[in-house]
């Protein structure tokens, strides 16, 4: 686990506790750090930015409601809160499937990818990589994305996802190890690309 | 490619897109702190009136922290951590360091377990640069400042970082002369027992029955006193201890 993602779900710990005893600095704090994760979590997710900003509420205000009941051993704060995002953007598109048709919601839960940044130097590399990307089962695609964009331990994407831990560390690895030896290919072939995750 | 840009590349990917409307999200803060204000106003401010329980003990140790170090130590003093000394080298002379001082005291300031921080910048002309910082605080896991920091200052990736606890001693003979002293000749039972008989009072003002919303507990084992709050409200239970011959703290 990236040492930098340890000792941030430690210091989150820290001040969720704080928080419980009145501490409103620290309360603040923890407000500020887990805005920027959980806002773009979801503002990747939901098109309409009103519907962005209504869940991103809902989140913090179930998190502030349900303070008391954060269990440090059951995993981090912020894979605490990116549960209560994941479920509430589920039942967002459940509730609005009528009037917004939801193709695929394991597709809208998989989240797009950035486009790499222009002029930058492995733009090209980027590119590719973000094809291969889009080309995986969309639940093994969701899986890296809370690795890579919300930094959630193995064990916290397989709580999420109801998959055990050893499940969710096998589909990640060998999609790294195909993403790496397609990547490297210099010639990219045609047809299509099947990914031996599941 | 190798492994590790990859990893760039995915993170960059999933990383951040756009920028978050800021209003928005400072109406929802002012709106989740009013609610988080009107949850929390009885328990505010509860630990911290722990800790003003030692308030009269405290100046008692300080005072004798002073005369236990000039006095060198006995049988009968102890140690007592009060923090971290925490001494950054830079390994060559590095102007853009001085700039970053300011950043690194008030991340250290800023962390909930720091009481007061004090630090000392010593440099030669061309050689290296050395940062003197004394954290107070209690339970400072320094090990995760100290990476917690090279990852937020660039600027310290190559500096030689080393940590030695602070501590202070206390006679405890004297101490207990000059408590008795300094609470005007009672017995430390006899001013506990007030102490507690104030918090009672406190937690009574803030709306907590005594007799289902909260116990109140001091125990004294050997040198050592125990204090123990259990307040049940609606938000659940909140459990404070304090221990220890009286607590020494810096105040900011």
């Amino acid at each position: 686990m990236n040492l930098r993602y340890a000792i941030r779900d430690r210091r989150h710990t820290v001040l969720l506790k704080a928080a419980r005893r009145g501490d409103e600095k620290a309360f603040r704090r923890l407000y500020d750090e887990l805005y920027g994760p959980l806002a773009g979590y979801l503002t990747r997710r939901v098109n309409i930015p009103q519907d962005a900003e209504d869940l991103i509420s809902t989140v913090f205000h179930r998190f502030l409601q349900n303070l008391e009941r954060y269990d440090a051993d059951r995993g981090s704060v912020q894979s605490w809160v990116m549960t209560m995002a994941r479920h509430a953007l589920i039942d967002h598109l459940r509730r609005h499937r009528e009037t917004q048709p939801i193709e695929n919601l394991a597709e809208v839960l998989a989240g797009p990818l950035n486009a790499p940044l222009d002029g930058l130097i492995r733009t090209e590399e980027a590119d590719r990589v973000r094809e291969l990307v889009r080309t995986l089962p969309p639940e093994t695609r969701e899986m890296i994305s809370l690795r890579y964009g919300q930094g959630l331990r193995h064990r916290e994407i397989g709580n999420l996802l109801g998959l055990n831990e050893a499940a969710v560390k096998q589909r990640i690895s060998r999609a790294l190890q195909e993403l790496r030896r397609r990547a490297n290919k210099k010639t990219m072939t045609g047809g299509e690309v099947d990914f031996a995750t599941r | 490619m190798r492994r590790d840009e990859l990893d760039k590349i995915l993170g960059d990917l999933h990383g951040p897109a756009g920028r978050p409307d800021q209003t928005f999200r400072h109406d929802l803060e002012h709106e989740l702190l009013a609610r988080y204000s009107r949850k929390y106003s009885r328990r505010r401010g509860l630990n911290m009136l722990m800790r003003n329980w030692w308030t009269r003990p405290v100046f008692a140790t300080l005072f004798v922290m002073s005369l236990g170090i000039a006095a060198c130590t006995t049988p009968t003093s102890y140690d007592v951590e009060l923090g971290q000394q925490m001494s950054i080298k830079l390994p060559t002379m590095d102007k853009s360091f001085d700039n970053q001082v300011g950043g690194i005291m008030s991340y250290l300031d800023g962390l909930p377990e720091t009481n007061a921080v004090l630090a000392t910048i010593k440099e030669s002309v061309d050689g290296p640069m050395a940062l003197e910082v004394a954290v107070w605080g209690d339970d400072l896991d320094i090990v995760a400042i100290t990476e917690e920091l090279r990852e937020r200052f660039p600027v310290l990736e190559a500096a030689v970082i080393e940590n030695d606890p602070m501590m202070g001693s206390v006679e405890t003979t004297v101490a207990g002369r000059l408590e008795h002293a300094l609470l005007d000749g009672k017995p430390h039972q006899e001013s506990l027992h007030e102490i507690t008989e104030e918090m009672s009072q406190e937690l009574h003002l803030r709306g907590y029955d005594d007799a289902s919303d909260f116990v109140l507990k001091q125990t004294k084992v050997g040198e050592n006193t125990f204090i123990d709050l259990k307040v049940v409200d609606e938000d659940g239970v909140l459990d404070l201890h304090m221990e220890g011959e009286p607590t020494v703290e810096y105040k900011k």
